[in-house]
């Protein structure tokens, strides 16, 4: 949406709810994306992208770029998606709850496990790769390159994703940053809202595991 | 007057190199986390190699100094100026070596590899505990600016001795002759 993080800054003093009518003020997100028209063009992309009824038949694509290096050392960027197995179908409209997704995806892994492509997109010469707001042209090499199946859903609550901070720059060896300003930003932002966090007392969590045994009753 | 005894010189080489990295590091660390462009990224990585190395070299500078003979303060020093010298000394070390401790620590409970190169990581020295974790996170801030501080006084007390004192205390550490 944005390309950098002076940008997303930006963005998100221009979206702030006017106090008032606890809406965005138009003339203010109206001055950001004049200034910045490459932020109007991703959300007309984001706005016409079909939904889908819930988590498990969505794709999730990285909009940022990653370098790929080989065992030669040849360095290439991607960018990658995590593709369903499951058939996209069109929103039935709001569930019931405010954590409808959620208890819909609990209960489609007690029925069975889920499964992902994980596919990367090649990029091609010229490609940008530090402007994650520009798509890549359709047809560019794609390989599948694993699998991740969902067994089961786990409540953040004493779970193994609570007490850790999902850095995007911690990268196997192999993988690494592009010049895309965005992971960067998150790996500094993430380090200190994790240091926070770690430091407060423990708040109820939205999706408890009782719930979860339920079967997303 | 005595001529001036010096530190070996394996022990000068030690205190200027480390000089130089402690000063890198503590810029590096506040410029790191001052900022969210991909220079945060280059400098943190930076940061935990440099920090281990530090810590690495100070055992060898404590081992060295326990060998070597440590020349003796002036005479004329006043024993409340000896005693803060001392305690100052002993005041580096412990953060020479306690600093980059805790950073490693740190990393450890908050379950991040300490990664020092593409590929290479240091094992855990702590279990994975993120309340521990923000709890050394803050105490690697304050330790170093508390490193800053004695900085700080250490090179005023050496540049009073070089300077206004003009005693031996300035060469010793440099090599150099008394003015
Ligand atoms: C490519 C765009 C982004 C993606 C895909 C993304 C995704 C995520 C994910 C998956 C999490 C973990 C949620 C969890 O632990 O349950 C997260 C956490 C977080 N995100 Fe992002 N994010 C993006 C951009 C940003 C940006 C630009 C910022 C702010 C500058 C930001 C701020 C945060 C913060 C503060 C956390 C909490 C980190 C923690 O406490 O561990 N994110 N994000
Ligand atoms: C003599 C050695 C060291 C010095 C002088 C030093 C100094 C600093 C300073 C000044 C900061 C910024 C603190 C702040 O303002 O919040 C910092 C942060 C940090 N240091 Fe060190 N440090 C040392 C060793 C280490 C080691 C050995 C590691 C890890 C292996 C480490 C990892 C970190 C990390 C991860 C941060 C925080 C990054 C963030 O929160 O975004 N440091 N250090
Ligand atoms: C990060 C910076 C520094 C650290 C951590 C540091 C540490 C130390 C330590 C631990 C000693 C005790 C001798 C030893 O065991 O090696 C020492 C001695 C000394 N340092 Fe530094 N030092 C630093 C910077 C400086 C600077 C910038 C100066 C000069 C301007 C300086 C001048 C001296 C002198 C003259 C001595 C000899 C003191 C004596 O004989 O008691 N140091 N330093």
């Amino acid at each position: 949406m944005v390309r950098n993080a002076a940008d997303f800054n930006a963005f998100l003093l221009a979206s702030r709810p006017d106090p008032r009518t606890h809406r965005p003020d138009p003339s203010r997100m109206g001055g950001f994306l004049a200034r910045h028209p490459e932020t109007g063009r991703a959300l007309a992309l984001l706005k016409a992208r079909a939904l889908t009824s819930g988590f498990a038949n969505d794709t999730y694509n990285s909009l940022d770029s990653l370098i790929f290096v080989n065992a030669e050392g040849t360095a290439t960027a991607v960018r990658w998606a995590m593709v369903p197995e499951e058939a996209a179908r069109p929103p039935e409209g709001p569930g019931v709850g405010r954590d409808y997704l959620f208890h819909d995806l609990i209960g489609a892994l007690a029925r069975g496990p889920l499964r992902w492509h994980l596919v990367v997109t090649v990029a091609g010469p010229g490609d940008p790769t530090g402007d994650a707001t520009v798509p890549w042209p359709a047809g560019r090499r794609q390989v599948d390159a694993g699998t991740l199946t969902l067994v089961r859903a786990e409540s953040e609550e004493g779970g193994p994703c609570t007490g850790i901070t999902y850095d995007p720059l911690i990268l196997p060896e192999g993988m690494g940053p592009s010049d895309d300003p965005i992971p960067a930003a998150r790996s500094a932002v993430y380090a200190r809202s994790f240091t926070l966090r770690s430091g407060e007392a423990v708040t109820a969590s939205a999706v408890t595991g009782t719930a979860i045994r339920s079967g997303g009753q | 007057m005595r001529p001036v005894e010096r530190f070996p010189l394996f022990a000068r080489i030690l205190h200027w190199l480390m000089a130089a990295m402690i000063l890198t590091m503590l810029f590096v660390g506040i410029a790191m986390v001052a900022t969210v462009e991909p220079a945060y990224h280059r400098l943190v990585d930076l940061h935990r190699p440099l920090g281990i190395c530090i810590l690495l070299l100070a055992v060898v500078r404590l081992v060295n100094r326990w060998l070597i003979r440590v020349p003796p303060l002036p005479d004329t020093l006043p024993p409340a100026l000896r005693v803060a010298a001392r305690l100052s000394h002993v005041v580096l070390y412990a953060l020479m070596i306690g600093l980059p401790l805790v950073g490693w620590g740190m990393l450890s409970a908050g379950a991040y590899p300490v990664a020092m190169w593409p590929g290479f990581a240091l094992p855990p020295i702590l279990p994975h505990d993120p309340a521990l974790f923000a709890m050394l996170r803050h105490l690697h801030t304050w330790l170093a600016l508390a490193l800053f501080g004695v900085v700080l006084i250490h090179l005023a007390a050496a540049l009073l001795h070089g300077l206004l004192l003009r005693d031996g205390v300035l060469p010793s550490m440099t090599g150099g002759r008394t003015g």
